[in-house]
């Protein structure tokens, strides 16, 4: 349907709604003497006495203000607080109850005298009958059903052409809308024309009944648009609706005194501040004259005394705590969730379009409601067609309304949240504000919902049972996505005038803004909430986890369970349930059940032990840091429940128990116990085994602990440059199959011999005179950790090249822990050949994402050399170590994370 | 106008954001709501939305349009704030008057990237509606 079309159709229904609801009481009141002449006094329970007109009886009567007897003031709040069950009936007699003290402060405060009121008689009359309409046009559950169809994307349209096109500078609501067209319609023209008929119209128009009716009624529409109704007091409409207006002051006080919960607002006081004064047209504020049309000299604007702008303050408080008490309560949001639930089924039916909802919503009161059937509810909305599925979901849903058995949260949408392990990750905190992003895009919204069922599905197919009995067909409108705005800026209360000498101010121009603390108070609440059927609650966590994950790049960190509210366990429960019918396959592994191994009491401490142990490497820096927890604790947990099988994750915190770091204890240990053991190198230099570029270099700055030993260290080109007579002692970490070390060598003597191509390292020849300095005195190769089979290399290598060389490793094959080779020992022979099946499995696989052929894949998936060592540098890992460990990748076509980044040499 | 589903819609949050970030890029790092003089450039800003919506396939769901007697927008601060509790702006200072952009450039391309508006309909409103000459003392 385009705007005009829906516009048109909701101004049709208003009509045709009048005529049906006023017509026995327009022939009632048409009769000689039914309608009284005298005023009558209402009791009200927070205002005491409220004395009405007989015209005002007449509009109070009709049965489209009684409807509001019908339809409660706080729509499901009373689900939650007992005791606020008011009507908007109520809520309009207060708000005729304000609008009278308020126009009667406004008088008081006129330094014009009595007679000179600025708001004489017939003002008050029309800001009286202002107040008994504004609210004409709820529907069902007051905001609740308005917002829930309101998220019909063409429904928005609509109401933002309409607001654009009568120049509101906002947007109207739906109740708003039909407000308007009520007051507007024939049968409610004819009703005012009678009451006018036989009581006068208080001197609100001019002419006979019928074009006063029409008059009267045009003004009353403005006011519910916002649009001024008087040329001498420009902003008397806001009265109504304004910073500080009659609707604000009853329902503070009534909604707070009907739940329970204490006001900060007082109202005489307030009434004691304000201030009229008037004005110079041309002294006014620019914005106020340009909207109006008539040219007078001086006009009267009223406001708050400058001593009583604190009021202002008491009007944000107020408001925060309504909200955040009431309003966005969230039980309340759940059972709002439930309604919004409710329609979007309805919006299901084949035949149901946006004015079908609209038109149930005027034609139930909430308890009609609430003991309908499905049936009932089609009736309504005039449709034919009775859908089994919806039928079922709807009968059902209402019952759970009545019984009070509550869509619970299944997960609270946040921009970021506590204690989120990826929080400072970009991907992390893109993906959750576009999440957030999508929550006021109704469109998106409703395709986020559709992807969340999809998820939904997919589960109900491999795990019916974890759908409590709902119907997959029902799963599409099962689950609401709840968004609530920000408690926001109280733009509005910000807009009252503020006394200053002869002129006003507006609040938002004070030197102190006033929403801080309500802003406060909105902090770090959920932005949104996905509501659903306590049955299926954790199962709607779980697809929206996953959906999350793959379409926004969110993992979702383990506070979203706690503020989600959600049962951990359950929650636990059926992921491992879904992993089991291979339901996470191909899924990242972060969001993945926590394996049984690590859930046991034993895992924080030897992961606590593990972590400590590790937070000494310090990892390469990068430049694109892969998506992980930059906790180590939680790196080596997530690392861990990538192998997902028990044994294996036994297994492998066995290895990390046994895996061993390197540090500078072990540099001096080595170079210490080496030169006692060869005191031929007392006074050596020591040299990089390598460029600057090798961890060798590092190694030979942390020598110099030793300097009483070694006095000098420097490039071995240095060295020979410097001549003398000192043996040279060249150092590094580690030594596995002693390639690289040949490699140097090879490249450094030219023996093509020793060179090892395979490793495609380029590195330059020594010249004549480093060749002669080093043939010409002791030289050793120092090694901090070393295999036998590399060191016998490098011996047999330095013979070749006919240096006098005395190669040493200070932790040898039997102080170093190897997977495969013993550090397991003590474990079942068995799972450890499982582990090792999987380690391997694990490592092919990464070579093979990072473009290693299949002999380097069989070579090196344990490890270069195949032994599967257990070992770290502070500052680097060695190939040799175990893949999976250190090389990250793909594994069955999931990214696999390594635990410690490994800095390629190329 | 084109059908509901043949379009993308726009929210305020979205705008205000894509303004934001188109502003950012430009080197400017702050705007200042204790008068209206903002509000009606972001109202100017909204209106060349409007006119172009449906050259782009959007749907315009919200109106920035200045209050007829009070000037502001409170459609406009309301996404500010929104904003803010996405961090992509951020409102603390002395008199919460200054609403200071926070989004690095890296930040400003991927929401313009990733918007429902062109960049190249964003640049021309800024240009347009925020362009040298029109501004007071922000900082540029």
């Amino acid at each position: 349907m385009t705007n005009d079309e829906i516009l048109d159709g909701i101004k049709a229904f208003v009509e045709a709604f009048a005529e049906q609801r006023l017509r026995n009481y327009i022939t009632r009141i048409g009769k000689p003497g039914a309608i009284g002449k005298n005023p009558k006094e209402i009791n009200d329970a927070i205002w005491g006495t409220i004395k009405v007109s007989p015209l005002e009886i007449v509009i109070l009567d009709c049965p489209l203000v009684q409807r509001l007897r019908f339809v409660r003031q706080l729509g499901v709040v009373h689900w939650v607080y007992p005791g606020a069950t008011h009507s908007r009936f109520e809520h309009t007699l207060g708000v005729l109850h304000q609008a009278q003290q308020l126009a009667n402060a406004i008088n008081q405060a006129s330094t014009e005298g009595p007679s000179m009121a600025p708001i004489d008689g017939a003002k008050s009359a029309l800001i009286r009958l202002c107040a008994i309409l504004h609210d004409i046009g709820h529907g069902v559950f007051s905001h609740v059903s308005e917002h829930a169809i309101s998220r019909r994307v063409e429904l928005r349209l609509a109401l933002q052409a309409f607001s654009t096109c009568h120049e509101l500078g906002g947007k109207i609501q739906l109740s708003e809308l039909v407000a308007y067209h009520l007051v507007e319609a024939p049968a409610f023209l004819e009703m005012l024309a009678i009451a006018f008929d036989q009581l006068g119209n208080g001197g609100m128009a001019t002419g006979g009944s019928k074009e006063a009716a029409a008059q009267v009624a045009k003004r009353i529409q403005r006011a519910i648009i916002g649009r001024h109704i008087d040329e001498d007091v420009p902003l008397l409409h806001e009265i109504i609706t304004g910073p500080f207006d009659a609707d604000k002051l009853d329902y503070y006080a009534r909604d707070a005194k009907h739940a329970g919960i204490p006001s900060t607002l007082d109202i005489s006081r307030l009434l004691q501040k304000i201030t009229t004064k008037r004005i110079p047209s041309k002294e006014m504020p620019e914005d106020i004259l340009n909207a109006l049309n008539e040219h007078r000299d001086a006009r009267v604007l009223f406001g708050l005394k400058w001593s009583g702008k604190a009021i202002l303050d008491e009007l944000h408080l107020a408001r925060v705590l309504l909200y955040s008490k009431i309003y966005n309560h969230k039980k309340v949001v759940a059972i709002e969730a439930m309604i919004e639930a409710l329609f979007e089924a309805l919006a299901f039916h084949p035949e149901a379009d946006v004015l079908k909802l609209i038109r149930l919503s005027y034609e139930l009161s909430d308890d009609q409601l609430l003991v309908a059937d499905a049936d009932v509810l089609f009736r309504a909305m005039d449709v034919e067609e009775r859908p089994p599925a919806l039928l079922s979901f709807i009968n059902t849903l209402l019952a759970k309304l009545r019984d009070r058995d509550l869509y619970i949260s299944s997960l609270s949408l946040m921009a970021s949240y506590p204690a989120d392990p990826w929080g400072d990750d970009r991907q992390q905190r893109r993906g959750l504000d576009q999440v957030v992003s999508i929550l006021t895009n109704e469109q998106k919204l409703a395709k986020l919902r559709r992807d969340v069922a999809t998820e939904l599905r997919s589960i109900a197919d491999v795990l019916p049972q974890a759908m409590g009995g709902i119907e997959a067909e029902a799963l599409g409108y099962a689950v609401v996505i709840s968004a609530k705005p920000p408690l926001g800026s109280g733009t509005e209360i910000d807009r009252a005038l503020i006394s200053m000498g002869e002129k006003f101010v507006r609040g938002r121009e004070l030197e102190i803004n006033q929403t801080a603390w309500a802003d406060m108070y909105g902090l770090g609440k959920p932005q949104g909430v996905l509501f659903a059927p306590r049955e299926c609650a954790a199962a709607v966590f779980i697809a929206a986890e996953r959906l999350l994950r793959r379409d926004f790049d969110v993992v979702l960190p383990a506070s979203a369970l706690e503020i989600s509210k959600q049962d951990r366990d359950e929650v636990d429960k059926v992921k491992r349930q879904l992993e089991e019918v291979g339901w996470y396959k191909g899924v990242p592994h972060d969001i993945r059940p926590v394996p049984e191994r690590l859930r046991r009491q034993d895992v924080e401490v030897k992961v606590e032990r593990i972590a400590a142990k590790l937070e000494q490497i310090d990892e390469p820096q990068s430049e694109t840091p892969q998506r992980r927890a930059q906790a180590m604790r939680e790196r080596v947990v997530s690392w861990l429940a990538q192998f997902r099988d028990n044994d294996a994750i036994e297994c492998a915190l066995a290895a990390l128990d046994a895996m061993k770091v390197l540090g500078r204890e072990d540099n001096y240990a080595a170079l210490t116990q080496f030169a006692e053991l060869n005191p031929k190198f007392a006074g050596a230099t020591i040299c990089p085994l390598g460029a600057v570029k090798d961890s060798s270099a590092v190694q030979t700055y942390l020598s110099r602990d030793l300097e009483k030993i070694f006095p000098r260290a420097s490039l071995i080109e240095e060295a020979a440059s410097a001549g003398g007579d000192k043996p040279i002692v060249f150092l590094d970490d580690i030594v596995g199959s002693g390639s690289q070390t040949l490699d140097i060598l090879g490249n450094w003597f030219e023996d093509d011999e020793l060179k090892q191509d395979q490793l495609e390292e380029i590195r330059l020849p020594f010249g004549r005179q480093e060749r002669e300095f080093l043939r010409s005195r002791p030289v050793a190769f120092v090694f901090i950790a070393g295999w036998e089979e590399g060191l016998e290399r490098i011996r047999e290598a330095a013979t070749k090249l006919k240096l006098d060389a005395t190669v040493y490793a200070h932790l040898t094959d039997n102080d170093l822990a190897f997977a495969f080779e013993g550090a397991l020992k003590g474990m079942d022979p068995e799972k450890v050949g499982k582990f090792r099946e999987r380690c391997q499995s694990i490592g092919a696989d990464l070579l093979a994402s990072n473009g290693k052929d299949e002999t380097k894949q069989a070579a090196r998936a344990l490890g270069y050399g195949g032994r599967a060592m257990l070992l770290a540098s502070r500052f680097n890992v060695p190939t040799q170590t175990l893949t999976c460990l250190w090389m990250g990748g793909k594994h069955d076509d999931v990214d696999w994370h390594a635990l410690i980044k490994r800095r390629a040499k190329s | 106008m084109q059908a509901v589903e043949d379009v993308r819609l726009v929210t305020s949050e979205e705008f205000v954001t894509d303004l934001v970030c188109q502003l950012k890029l430009s080197h400017v790092e702050e705007v200042k709501l204790a008068d209206t003089f903002e509000d009606k450039r972001f109202a100017r800003a909204y209106e060349m939305l409007v006119e172009n919506q449906d050259r782009f396939g959007l749907a315009v769901d919200f109106s920035l349009a200045t209050n007829p007697y009070h000037g502001d927008s409170s459609t406009l601060r309301e996404a500010i704030y929104a904003l803010r509790d996405r961090r992509i702006v951020a409102i603390n200072n002395p008199r919460l008057k200054t609403v200071e952009f926070k989004v690095d450039e890296d930040d400003a391309n991927y929401y313009l990237d990733h918007s429902s508006i062109p960049r190249s309909l964003m640049a021309q409103i800024v240009e347009e509606t925020f362009g040298a000459g029109t501004a007071r003392d922000d900082k540029r």
